[in-house]
């Protein structure tokens, strides 16, 4: 599904160039559960970013189902991106002005899915996440597993190929870590291909494969099953 | 510590040079438009409040139903009225009677010896020429320069003049003694000058001939109603036990010219302090303004000076983030709360102090240009001496300071340390309503002031594109010769048949009055079978047979005059012996006097005053012409009767002509003006010009408008800008999120204009009803006006809806065009 190929990233400022990305290749395949880690600055997020079609990269190769992506411009990637990519962030990121269900409701507006057809969609993945009851709620009125469910629920209303999940229970307790774990271990099971940054031992061990980064290298790559 | 504060202030102002500017410059402007209003304003309030009898003194009104058509009130009076108030009232402890020059003896040459010893001739229409009661100078604190000021009025044959006259006519030499010759009159001696008077005074004059010059006949007339009567009450009397007493004062020297007209006339006293701000009556000496529209202008001041202090806030806490994390900083090393909140309260008085320096300049600047806008002397460098103006602005730079400091101070001085530290740090919704909530009154306002403008002008290229009922393009009008003989008549004839020679002269007539200016004599006419009661008011202008011709106004009934039609005062004295008056009458005199139709009206019989005395005579009307529009567009048409009179009572000539190679035309009338009339200065001018003139003030208040209009808007649209700002800066992530999300550019560019623009809309919604109404008001004074469509507020929303989103997009795009994936990993 993907396959980057001598990814390269730097950062500028006006005295000094920071590498982010050197060289990095790797392949998923659809299906997989890969946990990204490594210290902070090793490039993981970088390579989230990239991967998400967020943000370019200076070199190499991105071929995402089969299609190199490297030089699509802005408007082309929001548009595979917006068919085929979920996003979980560590801080849910989700807006403040709208309830849960408008919050999961925004990427099918986006797509141009028709009123109907959007509620039966996000009532159901409410209704799959458990959180049906506080789809009227907003934001800060939930607990900060709720949040977090709620903004799984969004990355998944479009059914997207994959998903990419920056550090999702950074923020979040033990339980209600696990809590998310789970739900995105069953959303695996179900065919959705996962991508996770995180520095917990503990998430990685619910994926299938750890690719290690150090200074936007990758350093060792083990897996699970 | 102070030194520290200071240094930090400079720090952040040159950090922010942006925000600075926007901040100093919207302020600085609101400041400026805040002095100037205010002091147009003052300047208004202070009318006639440097005369030190200003609590005791009165003009004294006439209000009557003479001519039908309910009760009028009159600024002027009889000429005995307040002789006999002074005579019967032991309250009254003064009176000074003024008339106008043109009341007594029309125009006339002045003229006079300068210095040089050449004998200089000026037309009296230039000049403020009043004939007073010598105790005027007591009134109204004439402040004699040169002469006497108990006896420079006493005499007949008197006349002071204004330091400003004396200079012009007398340069540096000595006036007392000079002599003033207003054509063959008696000459007229100069016994004082007096100190020019202010701007603001109601009652403006440059040169006062002394009341006794007129004779004593002044003290017996009732008939007369042409005179300022003016008294001073004994210092203490309530003006209300005066007045109880007038009802019986005009039984006593009224009742049998009431009884014989039919009508009832009451007096009435008006506080001279009150006349600039609330008269409005018939022969007003000036034009006088409302109290409301100056209340108007004043919340409009206060408001232009809120919107710039709201913007300052706005500006500041949009900027709040950026000062986060030094708040932060600066808390976890210790600093207390108070100082924080003093170092912002400084930040925006030093902001507040800028301002109101380059708002010093730009008042000082513009001066001139504000004077000549407004046509009035209203600013003068001299205003900065003057400790209100301070007063002014210290409130402002310490409430306006203090004001628009304290809420982002204490926002800011709250910032939790660790919060802000930790990048955890949002701001709060508090203020939001505040905020939109200023945005749109600044809006309504911006909105109705433009509103205002545009019907403004609408209201004017409708009244230029109006047909005026006559040829006003092609006449010139010429000063008729004052200094004339018994053969005026007959040299006038030759004088016209001599001009009519050249081919590119059409018409000539000579006229008392001409269209574009109010006619002078107005009376009560009625048909001749009806009862004197029944009269109606009447203009009356008197023509000559080529009135029509040169004026090209349509003749809709009847004839026009003959060249054998002219009626001399004999005649109307002999009307008895079957000779006839003839007139023409407009089509509203035909209406007003109650003819059916224009045809019944032709060979009529109708009466009127006709001799100066009152003695009332015959006419029979001969024709009726079309209405055009005497005066300008603000009045009416109203019912003219024309008459023919053989003895010579002119003061324009009109010369209708081709006006290709004008100069050469004119110069050729000159000649033969000269020729004919040697004594008399040859004048003219262009009656299209003369007629625009009427515009004047209206013109000036509409560049005030547009002026305002102009400022009040880019004040808000700085605003807009703070607040598009402030909400890309809020709302960055919720663009970066919906981004992500798979919101292309454009759906998140408007994002952000989205809500505003319904702001403004929402002022739109405000503003209609507001400025509908104000429009309406404003329309009512013109007899002919432009109807308001919906266009005429649709398009200045609009407009209004334009320049908002261009203030607010570039910080939309900015915002919008941010790497989602940098900044959802910074948050």
């Amino acid at each position: 599904m993907i396959k980057i190929k001598d990814l390269e990233k730097y950062y500028k400022t006006e005295e000094l160039q920071t590498i982010a990305l050197n060289k990095l290749s790797f392949e998923v395949k659809q299906g997989e559960f890969i946990a990204v880690m490594g210290p902070s600055g090793c490039g993981k997020s970088t390579l989230l970013n990239i991967l998400g079609m967020l943000d370019d990269s200076d070199g190499g190769s991105f071929i995402f189902n089969d299609e190199e992506v490297i030089n699509y411009n802005e408007r082309k990637r929001a548009n595979i991106r917006k068919h085929n990519i979920g996003f979980v962030f560590q801080s849910f990121n989700l807006i403040d002005q709208l309830t849960v269900f408008e919050n999961v409701e925004l990427p099918l507006i986006y797509t141009g899915v028709k009123k109907a057809e959007r509620k039966k969609r996000v009532e159901a993945v409410l209704e799959k996440m458990q959180i049906m009851h506080r789809r009227k709620h907003f934001p800060q009125q939930l607990s900060g597993g709720q949040q977090q469910r709620v903004a799984v629920a969004r990355a998944v209303v479009n059914d997207p190929k994959l998903i990419l999940a920056d550090e999702p229970t950074g923020n979040l307790d033990s339980s209600n870590g696990n809590e998310v774990m789970e739900l995105l271990t069953d959303l695996n099971n179900q065919g959705a291909t996962i991508i996770m940054v995180t520095h917990s031992e503990h998430d990685a061990k619910y994926s299938h494969r750890i690719i290690r980064m150090l200074d936007g290298q990758k350093v060792t790559e083990n897996s699970l099953i | 510590m102070l030194l520290n504060y200071f240094k930090i202030t400079l720090r952040v102002f040159l950090k922010n040079k942006l925000f600075t500017t926007i901040n100093v410059l919207g302020l600085a402007i609101g400041i400026a438009v805040y002095i100037l209003i205010t002091q147009y304003v003052s300047f208004e309030l202070k009318y006639d409040q440097h005369l030190s009898h200003i609590d005791d003194l009165y003009r004294v009104t006439l209000t009557s139903n003479l001519g039908g058509k309910g009760y009028k009130t009159m600024a002027t009076n009889h000429p005995a009225v307040a002789y006999a108030m002074k005579e019967d009232f032991p309250e009254v402890e003064s009176y000074a009677r003024l008339v106008d020059r043109n009341i007594m003896w029309g125009t006339f040459v002045l003229s006079y010896e300068d210095q040089q010893g050449n004998l200089v001739k000026t037309n009296i229409n230039e000049e403020q020429l009043f004939i007073a009661d010598s105790t005027v100078i007591d009134l109204f604190d004439i402040k004699l320069i040169k002469g006497h000021s108990e006896t420079a009025l006493t005499e007949g044959g008197s006349i002071i003049l204004s330091e400003e006259v004396a200079q012009r006519f007398f340069g540096t030499e000595d006036p007392i003694g000079k002599m003033l010759r207003f054509n063959n009159r008696s000459p007229f001696t100069v016994t004082g000058v007096f100190e020019n008077l202010p701007e603001n005074t109601h009652f403006r004059f440059n040169m006062l001939v002394s009341f006794s010059s007129l004779g004593p006949w002044t003290e017996q007339t009732w008939i007369w109603p042409d005179f300022y009567n003016y008294i001073k009450l004994k210092p203490g009397t309530d003006p209300a036990l005066v007045e109880a007493k007038f009802p019986d004062f005009a039984k006593k020297y009224l009742s049998e010219i009431m009884q014989e007209h039919g009508f009832e006339a009451r007096f009435g006293l008006q506080p001279v302090k009150d006349i600039h701000l609330k008269s409005h009556h018939i022969n007003e000496v000036s034009a006088n303004t409302s109290e409301n529209t100056l209340y108007f202008l004043q919340i409009i001041a206060f408001f232009v000076i809120l919107i710039a202090l709201m913007n300052f806030i706005n500006l500041s806490t949009a900027k709040s983030t950026e000062r986060a994390m030094e708040v932060g900083l600066k808390k976890v090393v210790g600093i207390r709360k108070s100082a924080l909140i003093i170092q912002f309260l400084l930040e925006s008085l030093a902001i507040n102090l800028i301002s109101i320096i380059l708002a010093i300049g730009l008042v000082s600047i513009f001066i001139r240009p504000f004077n000549e806008l407004v046509g009035l002397e209203i600013l003068s460098l001299g205003m900065w001496t003057d400790p209100m103006v301070w007063m002014h602005l210290l409130a402002v730079l310490f409430v306006g300071g203090i004001l628009a400091g304290a809420y982002p101070a204490f926002v800011l001085s709250g910032f939790k340390p660790i919060a802000v530290l930790k990048g955890r740090f949002h701001q709060s919704n508090k203020g939001v309503s505040t905020r939109r909530t200023l945005v749109i009154t600044q809006f309504a306002i911006s909105i109705a002031l433009i509103t205002g403008t545009f019907i403004i002008h609408n209201q004017f290229s409708y009244m230029q594109d109006q047909e005026l009922g006559y040829d006003v393009e092609h006449n010139l009008v010429i000063n008729a010769p004052t200094v004339i003989d018994s053969t005026i008549g007959r040299k006038m004839e030759t004088f016209k048949g001599e001009l009519l020679r050249d081919p590119k002269i059409n018409a000539i007539t000579v006229t008392k009055d001409i269209p574009g200016k109010k006619i002078a004599l107005d009376n009560i006419a009625r048909q001749a079978h009806e009862r004197k009661e029944e009269g109606v008011n009447c203009d009356f202008l008197n023509i000559d047979h080529d009135f029509l011709k040169t004026y090209q106004i349509k003749l809709l009934a009847g004839r026009n005059f003959r060249l054998g039609d002219a009626t001399s005062y004999d005649r109307i004295k002999e009307m008895d012996n079957g000779k006839t008056h003839r007139v023409m009458i407009n089509k509203v005199a035909a209406q007003t006097l109650g003819f059916q139709t224009l045809k019944d009206a032709i060979n009529k019989k109708i009466i009127f005053p006709m001799l100066s005395d009152g003695t009332e005579g015959i006419a029979e009307i001969i024709g009726v012409v079309d209405n055009y529009h005497q005066e300008s567009l603000q009045t009416d048409y109203y019912p003219i009767i024309y008459q023919n009179y053989s003895f010579y009572d002119a003061a324009y000539i009109t010369v209708n002509m081709n006006t290709s190679n004008a100069q050469q035309t004119i110069a050729n009338i000159g000649e033969k003006f000269g020729e004919f009339f040697p004594l008399d200065p040859y004048n003219y001018f262009f009656l299209e010009d003369h007629f625009n003139r009427q515009y004047e003030s209206d013109v000036k208040f509409g560049y005030i408008c547009l002026l305002f209009s102009i400022l009040a808007i880019f004040i808000a649209a700085l605003g807009l800008f703070g607040l598009g700002s402030y909400m890309a800066v809020k709302k960055t992530k919720e663009l970066c999120i919906r981004k992500v999300l798979g919101a292309n550019l454009t759906q998140v560019i408007i994002l952000i204009p989205k809500s505003l623009l319904t702001l403004v809309l929402l002022s739109g919604l405000i503003a209609t009803p507001i400025s509908y109404f104000f429009a309406n008001e404003w329309l009512s004074d013109y007899a002919f006006r432009t109807a308001l469509s919906p266009w005429m507020f649709i398009i200045p929303i609009s407009l209004v809806l334009g320049i908002a989103a261009l203030s607010v997009l570039p910080e939309c795009i900015k915002a919008a065009v941010v790497n989602p994936a940098k900044y959802l990993k910074d948050e």
